[in-house]
């Protein structure tokens, strides 16, 4: 492996209190030069707080943040050099998008040759062309959000900071920038921070996850570590849909593709009613009533019959798909919809359910 | 008053934006409060006979039968002049939410500039529109009716006083009923409510808190101008800031000039506080910049006879709002020495006039001084308190945002009156520094009003941006900060010159027989006789005001759009 041209960052102990509120509450995090860090969790759970700290925008209560292994305390976050993309993208309204681009460069002191030459390059790598004479008021969402990014790395920044950058984008667009992004980041080898609520996004994008909620990290991980072997409930509900069983001292988390309609021999098998069928193009989601609690089901689309409502259907699940993790408090119902991409809170069928004293392994 | 005073003792210290807001307290404190303290002052400690004390010039005031009534037709003829104000203004700021925005764009522009075309002008303009063989009886007379005498008559006054404050009432009416849901009006019509029950129950209680600061603003600008009624009414009707003006200017009586003052500011504040209650009974819920109100059908509005006849009369604002500015053009090229209107020969001397004669000249040249620095001197410290305003904490915050209204609901005749009081001691009267401090303390407020407003839907992010890209705080301010609120400032600085330049009240008083400016060298004409090089002065106010006000629009558009 070359060696990284990205910056390692250590935070140590990070507090931070705004008055009575503690936003960040000893957060402990090691990033590795060149890594694709992100820190998901829904809103208020102290993410973008860390964020700012690295970036010098607000200090810490207290802890520690060291960048390649220096203490960034002393430093004005005009001195750290570190790129910022912020979720309004804050392009400065009174530049052309090349002045824009242009003007860390000249914080710097370079020569216009220089600049020049350094903001095409930068234009190009993000793919705009010919756009440059404009002012980001007559760019569209997706070239806004490209000139940021050009701005925030064409004075090759050891580490980039990314809050949200695609939150004000349509899913479209956001899944066609989420593979640049990765692609960017592959060729520049800088270490990047990025800041999301969306699970699927971070999922997509990063070496590593670190869950945030109420100010700590609940697990730091590969995403696969993350879905497959989720350290707590609130992992496993906010790393995406889950079917929740209550334990002794721990729960039991399926999910909802691991559950079979209509297959016998599974090792564990329900009667039930189905309560609702949802068509999600490629797969279809099924939510069935079986005594007294809804489990959620998802199924492939395409080589499965869909149920109809009202149904009685048979469904089970083997136990090599049942996780155990340790019980603790659930995730908030609006924390699971921001996780699924839905900010807007569309109720969903009811996965969260839990079942008391049914402990899935009993039944062999 | 008392989330003030918690709000007081919860921020009990400067942060570093809470330091900007000291210039401009010591500037207030020394040059608004302090006179005007001073004058309050001298109802108990200036006598006239010097022997007598105590309360004896409120028992002069409550004394004399002339006092009373022309306190009594002070408050009639301001009732009277805010009641039409708000008849007129209603309809015509009910119009602007209903039409397009290049519409609604050339409506708000022709109020704006009416209400920014000098004071001094306008009084001009309607001294030669209302008298006797005047434009308007000429019309009167067309239509077979009697002539009506309008100069030296309460009409008259009404008239011009309307006219001179509507754009007051028109804006604060608009800035709420763009804020009113229309939505509602649509459900008060699902729930079976007919048109007029409509606007009587949901869009007329919503559309209070305007008609609350529009009456307020109205009806105390009404108690302070003495320079209409000197003008265009009569010594025997006379009002009751002229009769400060005359106890002040001529008898130099202090101590009933103070008493005076009291009763006019005690009845000011009684309406203050009745109208802070209708505000605070009705709080709609503030939307900044909200726009739920504005509404245009698909296609525009069907032409129905209501439609019809709301038009008529906005067409009649119009002309009212603009018409009277439009005399002193033909005016200014008259061929003879008279204000008949309209002239019968044409000329350009009154041009020549007023270039040759080193009165108007050097009256000119003191207001454009006069205006140049007080412009810079608020603009500068109107920036620095919407700074500490909007990003500091500093004890007291409450109270200044507080301060920087009185001078809107303060009656104007009793800040002029103070600063002659104090100027005299100073000896400012009659100096370019009198004028300039007097002019700032006037103009300050609506900088920080404007540039607060620019300052507040500034996005902090951008600072931010700028320091992860490298510049430092200074930095930052100067390359970003400073050019995204430019057309703010800017705007902020061409109101600040236009009150300067304009200012008439104050003035007067604070000015000598050698050195005045150009609005009270109208005042002093206008009051000797008919000179129409008083028109060739008011024509050149006009034309540069529009050229400002079009450059400001211009500047605004380019920047915001």
């Amino acid at each position: 492996m070359p060696e990284s041209r990205g910056a390692g960052l250590r935070v140590e102990g990070a507090v931070k209190r705004f008055g009575e509120v503690v936003a960040l509450d000893g957060v402990s995090v090691d990033v590795r030069p060149g890594e694709f860090l992100t820190l998901l969790g829904p809103s208020g759970s102290g993410k973008t707080t860390m964020l700012n700290a690295i970036a010098g925008f607000a200090d810490l209560s207290e802890g520690e943040i060291y960048l390649d292994g220096a203490p960034v305390a002393p430093i004005p976050t005009h001195k750290r050099n570190v790129g910022v993309i912020f979720q309004s993208y804050a392009l400065f309204p009174h530049m052309t998008a090349t002045a824009n681009v242009a003007y860390p460069l000249k914080q710097r002191g370079l020569s216009r040759e220089e600049r020049d030459r350094r903001v095409a390059e930068a234009l190009h790598l993000v793919g705009l062309g010919d756009i440059g004479h404009r002012y980001p008021r007559e760019l569209s969402g997706g070239q806004q959000q490209r000139v940021a990014f050009a701005r925030a790395i064409v004075f090759n920044p050891r580490l980039l900071l990314m809050d949200e950058p695609l939150g004000a984008l349509d899913r479209k667009l956001r899944e066609s920038l989420q593979r640049e992004i990765k692609t960017i980041h592959r060729d520049l080898g800088i270490t990047f921070v990025y800041v999301t609520h969306d699970q699927s996004e971070a999922l997509a994008l990063s070496d590593r996850i670190a869950v945030f909620r109420q100010g700590r990290i609940e697990q730091i991980g590969t995403p696969e570590e993350l879905y497959e072997r989720p350290a707590n409930r609130f992992v496993a509900e906010f790393m995406g849909e889950s079917n929740i069983l209550a334990g002794e001292g721990c729960c039991y988390v399926i999910r909802p593709q691991a559950i079979r309609l209509g297959e016998a021999g599974l090792g564990n098998e329900r009667r039930g009613r189905v309560a609702d069928v949802s068509y999600l193009g490629a797969s279809r989601r099924v939510a069935i009533e079986a005594g007294g609690v809804s489990y959620l089901v998802r199924q492939d689309a395409a080589s499965t019959p869909a149920p109809a409502i009202d149904e009685e259907v048979t469904f089970g699940w083997r136990n090599e798909d049942v996780l155990v993790v340790p019980d603790g408090p659930a995730a908030e119902p609006e924390d699971a919809a921001a996780a699924s991409g839905n900010p807007s809170g569309t109720p969903r069928s009811s996965p969260q359910t839990v079942l008391m004293f049914n402990n899935p392994t009993d039944e062999e | 008053m008392l989330t003030a005073m918690s709000a007081f003792s919860s921020r009990l210290r400067f942060d570093r934006w809470g330091l900007l807001v000291l210039p401009l307290v010591a500037f207030l404190a020394l040059f608004f409060i302090f006179p005007t303290l001073t004058v309050l002052l001298r109802s108990v400690t200036d006598f006239n006979p010097p022997e007598s004390g105590g309360l004896d010039n409120y028992t002069w005031f409550f004394d004399s039968s002339t006092n009373l009534v022309v306190l009594r037709r002070t408050l009639v003829s301001a009732f009277a002049v805010t009641a039409i104000c708000l008849l007129v203004a209603y309809p015509y700021a009910y119009l602007l939410t209903t039409v397009g925005a290049r519409t609604r764009a050339l409506l708000l522009g022709v109020v704006v500039v009416a209400g920014f075309t000098s004071f001094m002008v306008r009084n001009y303009a309607w001294l030669v529109i209302l008298q006797d063989n005047g434009p308007l009886n000429d019309a009167i007379a067309a239509l077979g009716l009697s002539r009506v005498e309008f100069i030296g008559t309460d009409l008259g006054v009404a008239i011009v006083f309307t006219q001179i404050l509507l754009p007051l009432m028109v804006l604060p009416l608009y800035a709420t009923m763009r804020g009113i849901d229309r939505r509602l009006l649509m459900a008060g019509a699902s729930l079976g409510a007919r048109p007029l029950k409509r606007f009587l129950s949901v869009y007329l209680p919503l559309s209070l808190p305007g008609i609350a600061a529009g009456c307020l603003l109205v009806f105390v600008l009404t108690l302070g101008f003495y320079v209409t009624p000197a003008l265009i009414g009569s010594p025997t009707n006379a009002l009751y800031s002229q009769l400060m003006q005359i106890q002040v200017g001529q008898l130099l009586a202090w101590g009933h000039v103070g008493a005076m003052a009291v009763v006019l500011i005690g009845v000011t504040l009684a309406l203050l506080a009745i109208c802070a209650g209708v505000a605070r009974r009705w709080r709609v819920p503030e939307q900044e910049g909200g726009t739920l109100g504005l509404y245009r059908p698909e296609g525009g509005w069907r032409l129905s006879p209501g439609r019809a006849a709301l038009w008529a009369l906005c067409g009649l604002t119009v002309l009212l709002l603009v018409g009277p500015m439009l005399v002193v053009f033909p005016q200014s090229f008259a061929g003879e020495a008279s204000i008949a209107f309209p002239p019968e020969s044409w000329s350009t001397q009154w041009y020549e006039n007023f270039f040759s004669d080193p009165i108007w000249t050097d009256s000119l040249w003191r207001s454009l001084g006069v205006g140049l620095v007080s412009t810079a001197l608020a603009t500068a410290l109107g920036c620095m308190a919407a700074l500490a305003l909007v990003r500091g904490s500093f004890p007291g915050k409450p109270l200044v945002g507080a301060l920087l209204v009185t001078p809107m609901i303060l009656p104007l005749v009793v800040f002029a009156v103070g600063v002659y009081a104090v100027f005299l001691d100073w000896q400012l009267v009659g100096s370019f520094e009198g004028f300039v401090l007097a002019h700032t303390a006037l103009a300050v407020p609506l900088v920080v009003v404007i540039v607060g407003a620019g300052l507040r839907s500034f996005d902090t992010r951008l600072e931010d941006a700028a320091a992860s890209l490298g510049a430092g705080r200074a930095k930052a301010m100067a390359t970003v900060t400073l050019p995204v609120l430019l057309p703010s400032i800017a705007t902020a600085a061409l109101f600040a010159f236009l009150t300067s330049f304009d200012e008439v009240l104050a003035s007067v008083f604070i000015s000598s027989p050698t050195a005045s400016t150009l609005p009270v060298e109208m005042y002093r004409t206008v009051q000797r006789g008919a000179d129409p090089t008083i028109a060739a002065a008011a024509s050149l106010i006009l034309v540069a005001t529009v050229v400002l006000m079009l450059g400001a629009w211009r500047l605004r558009r380019v920047t915001h759009a």
